[in-house]
């Protein structure tokens, strides 16, 4: 993600509009806590901590952390039957021979021994677990801790160009992520207009429990391939405009690219009876090697005579034959005493990835890619939210933000075959969060 | 008639007939035969607020030598600029320009914005913005004009 | 193959795409004069007026929305502000 520490914070400092002291805060503390609820699936807290430190009149650093504790179902990939299904999934290699006792592993899956090659010198322990009939296939064993944290200098020269950098790193407990960011804005027109670019590289080591699966092979017990990476470069330009006294507009573009593994090493794709509908066999997903996507991004703030506006659009689209466009409203009332509260409405809409299935057919031919991941396929999301903001003491502000998303996809497609046909193949996806803010600039 | 003062006195003028009941006119001619520093300002801009100490400062230490600070205040509305000056006296007088006819007149180009005026009545050095490791710079400026005589 | 071909050769679509990103470049030229006097940029100055007023709250959505959707985030983070200095 490009820059997301960056900003600008050398002429505008954090300070409350009444405070007019000669001594302008220099240091800014930004702290959050997110709790996310997804409707009977994920649930997830999460604590931020952002510094942002004025040194000098040229230079700023910012240095942020979070902890995202992540627990719950998430989909499989998976269809409904009208019949029970197991899923198995391998989670420990142990010596052959060693003693084993049967136990529950986490997610009220069930331990069993897969019987090792001939010749192996280790046995695979793997959890298989039971969905029962006419229930969405979920996962219950996902459980995940991700640390994550990043640092970046901005510098600003007497030619009026600001340069930044920064560092990310974020380490989950299969996942690990690495980026290094370079970004440039200088400011024309007597500070009405700044343009911008920015650069992004990022590196991913995916190491998931079980081992790296073969893609479109059916699903086992067996301890899966080694670990694997991915790369992405990500480059943008914006351009800001101060259109009116009241009137705020940027427009900025950005394409990225991205080199390596992209599947998801624990989804799966059904292939089902082409009469009944019914699940014969499960594979793993296969996804492209290759993603180049862009983005068009406006973003309008207008000051009315007391409140202010925000509208923004997006425009997406991807090689992968994935397009979307968002559309983002917020209104801040502006009460007495600088209080406010803050509507937030937002409209998200994208289509399906081209390898995008429901199910796969059997009988038919593999196609090269498919994935059941319900991130790729075609939907629309609603986020309903309000924002409630109050200042304290001098230079600090507490604020409590409640938002409700909703995803809808077509969970009856015209084609479906057989029991496919009575059961919901895109559940909505409904998540309610709720963000403590506080912040304080001294 | 010098521009400088040529502007000046039309401004003056100009408010005196038509502008708002505040609003005091700018009369540099008044100030012949000193150097007048011109100070930009408004209260939501933080290199400005940084800077009152500095120009406090040079009040005190070149006043009597005939240097005269004077702070031209942009906000959109006095009362915004009276809540400042509540907070954070300033040390020289302070004249009003809401709409901005003054800053016009002299050109103003960023925020903040300093204009040096001579003892004849000329613009000699205008500088924007307020930068600490200039302030040696901004106060040479000040001697060097404090040290020629009115022609 | 020059420009005017490679443009009737694109989609519908993507040509609306290239016209639109065009039109915002070409108002770039359009931009040197725009905008209000520095003394008027009271209101752009205030922190919540700034392009990316909340930074945190940003860096939340972006992550939580990158893991239920396909598209991602994207935005510039530069400009507005009180312009001193």
């Amino acid at each position: 993600m490009l820059a997301t520490a960056a900003t600008g914070l050398l002429a505008g400092a954090h300070a409350n509009a009444q405070d007019y002291s000669t001594d302008v805060p220099t240091t800014t503390i930004d702290t959050g806590l997110l709790y996310y609820h997804e409707n009977g699936r994920v649930r997830a807290i999460e604590p931020d901590l952002n510094l942002t430190q004025q040194i000098g009149e040229y230079s700023v650093l910012t240095l942020g952390f979070t902890v995202d504790s992540v627990t719950g179902p998430t989909p499989l990939g998976a269809v409904p039957s009208t019949l029970p299904q197991t899923y198995i999934r391998p989670y420990k290699v142990i010596p052959l021979g060693t003693p084993v006792t049967v136990t529950t592993a986490s997610g009220g899956s069930v331990v069993t021994l897969v019987p090792p090659a001939t010749g192996a010198t280790t046995e695979t322990l793997s959890a298989t677990s039971t969905v029962p009939p006419n229930t969405y296939p979920l996962d219950k064993s996902f459980k995940d801790l991700r640390y994550a944290a990043h640092a970046g200098w901005q510098q600003t020269f007497s030619t009026g160009v600001t340069v930044d950098g920064g560092l990310a790193y974020s380490k989950e407990h299969d996942y690990r992520a690495e980026s290094v960011n370079l970004g440039i804005s200088k400011d024309l027109n007597q500070h009405n207009t700044t343009l911008n670019a920015g650069v992004n590289y990022e590196a991913d080591l995916s190491f998931p429990l079980g081992g790296t699966p073969t893609p479109l092979t059916v699903m086992n017990g067996n301890w899966k391939g080694p670990d694997t990476t991915r790369s992405e470069i990500d480059a943008m330009v914006g351009l800001t405009q101060v259109m009116s006294r009241r009137w705020l507009t940027s427009l900025s573009y950005s394409y990225s690219t991205s080199h390596g593994y992209q599947n998801d090493p624990y989804k799966i794709i059904s292939v089902v009876d082409p009469v009944s509908g019914q699940p014969t066999s499960q594979l793993y997903e296969s996804r492209p090697d290759l993603r180049h996507k862009q983005s068009l991004y406006w973003e309008n703030k207008v000051h009315l005579p007391r409140d202010i506006v925000e509208l923004g659009l997006r425009g997406y689209r991807d090689d992968w034959g994935i397009k979307s466009v968002t559309a983002e409203l917020r209104y801040r009332y502006m009460l007495p005493g600088g209080t406010y509260l803050e509507p937030h409405a937002r409209y998200y809409q994208q289509g399906a990835a081209d390898f995008f299935y429901y199910y796969l057919v059997g009988g038919q031919a593999l196609p090269e890619f498919a994935s059941a991941d319900s991130r790729l396929a075609k939907f629309n999301a609603t986020t309903y939210g309000l924002k409630f903001g109050v200042p304290l003491d001098e230079g600090s502000e507490f604020s409590i933000r409640v938002e409700y998303y909703d995803q809808r996809g077509n969970g009856s497609p015209f084609y479906a075959i057989g029991q496919l046909r009575q059961q919901n193949l895109f559940p909505t996806l409904t998540a309610v969060t709720v963000l403590l803010g506080y912040s304080y600039s001294f | 008639m010098q521009k400088a003062s040529r502007g000046a006195l039309g401004i003056a003028l100009a408010l005196v007939t038509c502008g708002p009941a505040r609003a005091e006119g700018l009369d540099l001619s008044a100030y012949r035969g000193k150097v007048v520093y011109l100070d930009f300002w408004a209260s939501w801009c933080t290199p400005c607020r940084r800077s009152f100490p500095w120009l406090d400062d040079l009040v005190s230490q070149y006043g009597k030598r005939d240097l005269v600070v004077i702070g031209i205040n942009l906000d959109q509305s006095n009362e915004l600029a009276e809540k400042f000056l509540n907070d954070t006296p300033a040390g020289f007088p302070i004249i009003y320009d809401p709409r901005g006819a003054i800053a016009t007149t002299f050109k103003i180009t960023g925020m903040p914005s300093a204009v040096l005026i001579d003892r004849s009545g000329r613009v000699r050095f205008k500088h924007v913005g307020f930068f600490d490791n200039r302030k040696d710079e901004y106060e040479a400026q000040v001697q060097e004009l404090l040290a020629e005589t009115a022609r | 193959m020059n420009m005017r071909r490679r443009f009737k050769s694109c989609s519908p679509r993507r040509r609306a795409e290239l016209l639109l990103l065009a039109g915002a470049l070409a108002s770039l030229g359009g931009c040197a004069s725009l905008g209000p006097e520095p003394w008027r940029h009271d209101l752009m100055a205030e922190p919540a007026m700034r392009i990316n007023a909340a930074p945190l709250e940003a860096a939340v959505d972006d992550h939580i929305y990158f893991s239920k959707e396909a598209s991602s985030g994207g935005r510039s983070y530069a400009g507005g502000g009180c312009g001193c200095n």
